[in-house]
């Protein structure tokens, strides 16, 4: 029986390991040592939550303390997110010629602040360019009214430029809004339920919640019955914002 | 007599001399020696291995991987998906994919078409097909897939797309053509590439190489 279970543990955790691309990157050095077990995963890909509560079952049957394995949202989720902007990089290059500037929504933005452009004139630059469909705006940064959170998007690239700056030894000037939000403390081990209210962001939730617009996918998988296949939240959702010692 | 037949051996020769120094004696079908086709403004060569003595080296020429998970796929992945073989892949880049009316999917993870794809394939993993994911909507969108009021797609206006993956042992294609299936995409617009990169190789056919990242 608890052979059974070992042998059952072993299969989802080689599933899981192959979903996520972790043995790719471990075995990087020799990739022809990896191919024999490569790229097929075993088991059919099922939703993250079926995942976990077939692992705690084993682990239950096993004796273990049957602890959900949190760890693995963060995980897949990044590397959907990488290998999902991948392909979607390669479809628009079907369409017009590699050697055209590709207009992104990180590029408008970037020249805007370069021009010395007010807060205002990027914040109606961005929404007329992703109304007229001109760039592709991550379902994250859409705000519950159907615009582009800006704010989020300037905090995400202040964000960014401070990493550059403490890389280079700068002492660190960014001071985390969420650092001052009573909400923060009770999150730390607790989750915690949130009403969406206009305006409202999945990326500026995760900045106000965990100090960084790119905590979003925790929010996103903690909701994927809510939100599914909506582009953007709506306002008056009651969303779960997972604890911070969750992700 | 004489003179009508040196003339003509001599336009024959004229004729013989301006037709292409390379002469392909391993062609892909007795009218089609090479193809090129213009993909997103890049040309995309495909024409095969000229080399007569050429054999297939290392992974792809394994017979016997394990099944499960490597199993023999039946010929069709599911109703209503055409199945393809190497022509009607090459025909659909000339055709669907130069004109922008079709995309040609490598359903493998990233690691496996860093190796070499077919030309002309985007890499969409299979995985980022799959419901869990939560930028598939965006990647369904890019290939044509429109919001509804109610929040749902609307497939109407999609493209078409072949998918396919290592082999006819490979089971990575079928599933995300089942994922595409279960998302709404139309089956009539969904195309299998059974034989994948082994029956590919096999045929000595060109294969791509993605272009260094910085």
């Amino acid at each position: 029986m608890i052979r059974l279970g070992l042998v059952y543990l072993a299969i989802v955790s080689l599933s899981v390991g192959l979903i996520t691309g972790l043995p790719f990157k471990l075995f990087d050095a020799e990739p022809v040592a990896v191919v024999a077990d490569a790229p097929v995963a075993k088991a059919p890909v099922q939703p993250a939550a079926d995942l976990e509560q077939m692992t705690a079952a084993i682990l239950a049957d096993l004796g273990a303390d049957a602890a959900p394995a949190q760890a693995a949202v963060a995980a897949p989720d990044a590397a959907l997110a990488a290998m999902s902007n991948a392909a979607l990089a390669g479809l628009q290059g079907l369409r017009k010629p590699k050697a055209a500037q590709d207009v992104t929504l990180q590029g408008l933005v970037v020249q805007a602040l370069q021009e010395g452009q007010s807060d205002a004139y990027i914040d109606a630059l961005v929404n007329e360019a992703a109304g007229a469909g001109a760039v592709a705006v991550p379902q994250a940064l859409m705000t519950s009214e159907g615009k582009v959170d800006t704010a989020v998007l300037l905090a995400s690239i202040v964000a960014k430029a401070q990493d550059v700056e403490l890389a280079e030894g700068d002492a660190p000037t960014f001071e985390a809004t969420a650092t001052t939000d009573p909400a923060v403390a009770f999150l730390q081990t607790q989750d915690m339920l949130y009403t969406v209210e206009p305006g409202d962001s999945l990326g500026g939730l995760a900045l106000r919640f965990y100090g960084d617009s790119g905590f979003y996918p925790a929010i996103f998988a903690a909701n994927t019955s809510t939100l599914g296949a909506a582009d953007r939240i709506k306002v008056g959702q009651r969303l779960v914002i997972p604890a911070r010692d969750k992700l | 007599m004489l003179q009508g037949l040196l003339r003509s051996c001599a336009v024959i020769g004229g004729v013989l001399a301006a037709m292409p120094a390379q002469a392909q004696d391993v062609r892909i079908t007795e009218d089609l020696p090479r193809v090129e086709v213009l993909i997103g403004g890049n040309p995309v060569v495909i024409e095969r291995n000229q080399d007569q003595t050429a054999v297939l080296e290392g992974e792809f020429t394994k017979t016997s991987r394990a099944c499960p998970p490597f199993c023999i796929h039946p010929m069709e992945a599911a109703p209503g998906v055409e199945t393809l073989g190497e022509l009607e892949v090459i025909a659909f880049l000339q055709d669907q994919v130069a004109a922008g009316t079709g995309v040609l999917m490598d359903s493998r993870l990233p690691e496996w078409f860093g190796k070499g794809s077919i030309p002309g394939a985007v890499n969409v993993p299979f995985a980022t097909l799959a419901p869990n994911n939560p930028y598939r909507d965006d990647i369904l969108k890019a290939l044509g897939a429109t919001a509804k009021a109610d929040a749902t797609l609307d497939f109407s206006a999609v493209l078409e797309v072949a998918l396919f993956c290592n082999g006819p042992w490979c089971d990575q294609s079928p599933r995300a053509i089942r994922s595409l299936l279960d998302a709404g995409y139309p089956a009539e617009k969904i195309h299998y590439y059974r034989g994948g990169m082994q029956n590919w190789l096999l045929m000595g056919l060109s294969v791509s190489m993605p272009p260094e990242q910085g």
